[in-house]
């Protein structure tokens, strides 16, 4: 449904989103994991139109985001819609629910009062809040009671795809659950597609099909997620991996599975950006960029010269 | 869906009174006289300000040695009441400021939010026209103006909205571009909210704050101006009273009627402190951050 090609975007010299291609199959739910400051943000960004790619295409069912026409361009506001992080800082002080829900569908429509009215009292009773909630101002709620209102109102045009900026990492762990299941209940309910930006490996494990890991500004693994988790086929994903902690006392994290820190986007490395972390680089890391091959299971590629080296090249998986 | 969320019970509106809880009493008490005086001057006063009394020419006000209490301010060189034309001068002060202010900030804002929400090229524009108006000293475009159009209270008001708008619009911009960011403004965006209707329902609402204590603290500024250019023959004519025309008209007799001049003065000095100190306590109070201004 949704594609990215060759999508790359530059701030000056910082290469945020540096050449990404990816494709977000319809009803399912593909994360987008990796360490702050590896793209993924700007990646939502640029699919929400809030920025523009300085090279590449975003096709959305085949059509250049780039191409549209003003009123395809309202097409595609209406169909892709987005929860952001902070529950705190996406909803208006200003504003009564009632207003925030039914912001998204007055820039399209011009409902009558009375069926406005009902429509708002049905989307909040789609994420679990009462109709009462309706005429209050968002101070008066919680975190995840203020996240189940941007749900609400990114459900509010019915649309196709939603981009969930880190949904939960705001949100206290104990109401984490709750607004996942809620975000799970209206997937199947609406048929939505998901894209969700994530740095939790363990929210991603559970919530997602599919996963595509980003290192500075690169996807550098994509593919079903039990084919990511099982068969970790870039040296960062299994780094990445191994760091996430266990509910096991004798659980031993590995030395130093990650060497360093992340490298700075303003200078990244030459060649793999990962190769001056990497536990097992050869002396073609630095030299040149690795393409993306097969690895185990449908779909499945990642970014690395070992990888390459040890299956034959079969094709670049890069076009969808 | 097994958790109901429960709705937390509404607060009871806060009233509009309430909000007045630790405001500085003497300031608004100024300030609440003067806006009574503009309102209904006549009828408190004991003269008709323009009653000339040449027989009661230069009285000193009560406590001199001379001084009676039917004038209690004294009178000036044509032996008209100087309380009188106080309260009266209240009139053009008040009026003078509510316009001033309604179109400087009501301009200064406008342009601040585009300038600060479309960036780039726009507001580099913007922002030097602002510049270069701020760099023309205000009285020297006051004679202009003046010049131009006829001496009186509307100069007054275009020359204070010229002299002011930028003010505002500084300020307000550098309010938009951090509102911008907002998530809630993406959002509306994603939603596919269009331009004027981010500006009115995001930005405006939020930068309210701000211009009612920018609009508080002009005040002092705006009645010392209308003064100023009254005083310099640019503003406020006869037979209009202005607390500038007063000391303008007294001045020649500053050796021997010393309060001819010095009770406009000091009711131009009460009003703008009564004004900049409710304009501290209401910064203070909605929008710490303003604290440089």
């Amino acid at each position: 449904m949704l594609v990215l090609d060759q999508v790359s975007k530059h701030y000056g010299a910082v290469k945020a989103v540096d050449g990404v291609s990816l494709t977000v199959p319809e009803g399912q739910t593909l994360a987008l994991v990796g360490e702050s400051g590896c793209g993924k943000t700007t990646l939502a960004k640029l699919i929400l139109m809030l920025e523009k790619p300085t090279t590449g295409r975003i096709l959305f069912d085949g059509q250049d985001l780039a191409q549209m026409s003003r009123s395809q361009l309202k097409g595609y506001r209406r169909q892709v819609q987005a929860v952001f992080q902070d529950p705190y800082a996406s909803l208006n002080p200003r504003l009564r629910v009632a207003s925030i829900v039914a912001e998204p569908i007055l820039a399209h429509e011009r409902p009558d009062r009375a069926s406005l009215k009902k429509r708002v009292e049905e989307l909040l009773d789609h994420v679990g809040l009462p109709a009462s909630a309706a005429s209050l101002f968002p101070h008066e709620f919680s975190g995840g009671q203020r996240q189940r209102i941007a749900i609400a109102r990114a459900l509010a045009l019915r649309p196709r795809l939603m981009v969930l900026d880190e949904p939960v990492s705001a949100l206290d762990v104990s109401i984490r659950a709750q607004v996942l299941n809620l975000l799970a209940d209206i997937q199947q309910e609406f048929s939505l597609t998901y894209l969700v930006i994530a740095h939790d490996l363990a929210l991603v494990e559970h919530f997602s099909t599919q996963t595509a890991v980003a290192y500075l500004g690169r996807i550098v693994e994509h593919g079903a997620t039990e084919d990511v988790f099982g068969a970790p086929s870039h040296p960062y994903t299994r780094a990445l991996l191994e760091a996430v902690p266990q509910p096991d006392p004798d659980h031993v994290l590995p030395d130093a599975a990650l060497l360093g820190e992340i490298a700075s986007a303003l200078d990244p490395p030459s060649g793999c950006h990962f190769h001056p972390r990497c536990p097992v680089a050869v002396p073609i890391c630095p030299r040149e960029r690795p393409a993306e091959v097969n690895a185990p299971g449908a779909g499945h590629t990642a970014a690395c010269h070992l990888l390459a080296a040890a299956r034959p090249l079969e094709h670049a998986a890069s076009s969808p | 869906m097994t958790d109901v969320v429960q709705a937390p019970i509404p607060m009871p509106r806060m009233a509009w009174l309430a909000r007045l809880k630790g405001a500085p009493v003497i300031p608004l008490v100024i300030l609440g006289t003067v806006v009574f005086c503009a309102v209904a001057g006549g009828l408190v006063a004991p003269f008709d300000p323009n009653d000339a009394d040449l027989d009661a020419a230069f009285q000193p006000p009560f406590w001199a040695k001379e001084g009676s209490w039917s004038h209690p301010l004294g009178t000036d060189n044509l032996g008209r009441d100087i309380l009188s034309r106080i309260i009266a001068g209240c009139r053009v002060s008040v009026i003078v400021s509510l316009y001033a202010i309604a179109f400087s900030g009501a301009i200064g804002a406008l342009v601040g939010m585009i300038s600060g929400y479309f960036g780039g090229r726009v507001d580099q524009v913007i922002m030097r026209l602002v510049e270069i108006q701020m760099s023309i000293p205000s009285i020297a475009l006051a004679l202009l103006l003046a010049a131009a159009l006829q001496p009186g209270l509307g100069t007054v008001v275009v020359v204070i909205v010229f002299t002011y708008w930028t003010w505002y619009a500084r300020i307000i911009r550098g309010e938009v571009l951090s509102l911008k960011t907002r998530d809630y403004v993406a959002f509306a965006r994603v939603a596919g909210v269009s331009t004027p209707v981010i500006l009115l329902r995001h930005l405006l609402p939020n930068i309210m704050n701000t211009l009612l204590v920018l609009a508080t603290l002009q005040v002092g500024q705006v009645i010392i101006f209308e003064a100023s250019l009254s005083f310099l023959g640019l503003g406020i004519q006869q037979p209009d009273v202005s607390w500038g025309l007063m000391l303008s008209d007294a001045r020649q007799y500053i050796s021997n009627a010393w309060w001819a001049i010095t009770m406009p003065g000091i009711a131009i000095m009460l009003t703008c402190l009564a004004a900049n100190l409710f304009g501290d306590w209401l910064r203070d109070r909605l929008d710490p951050r303003l604290r440089q201004m």
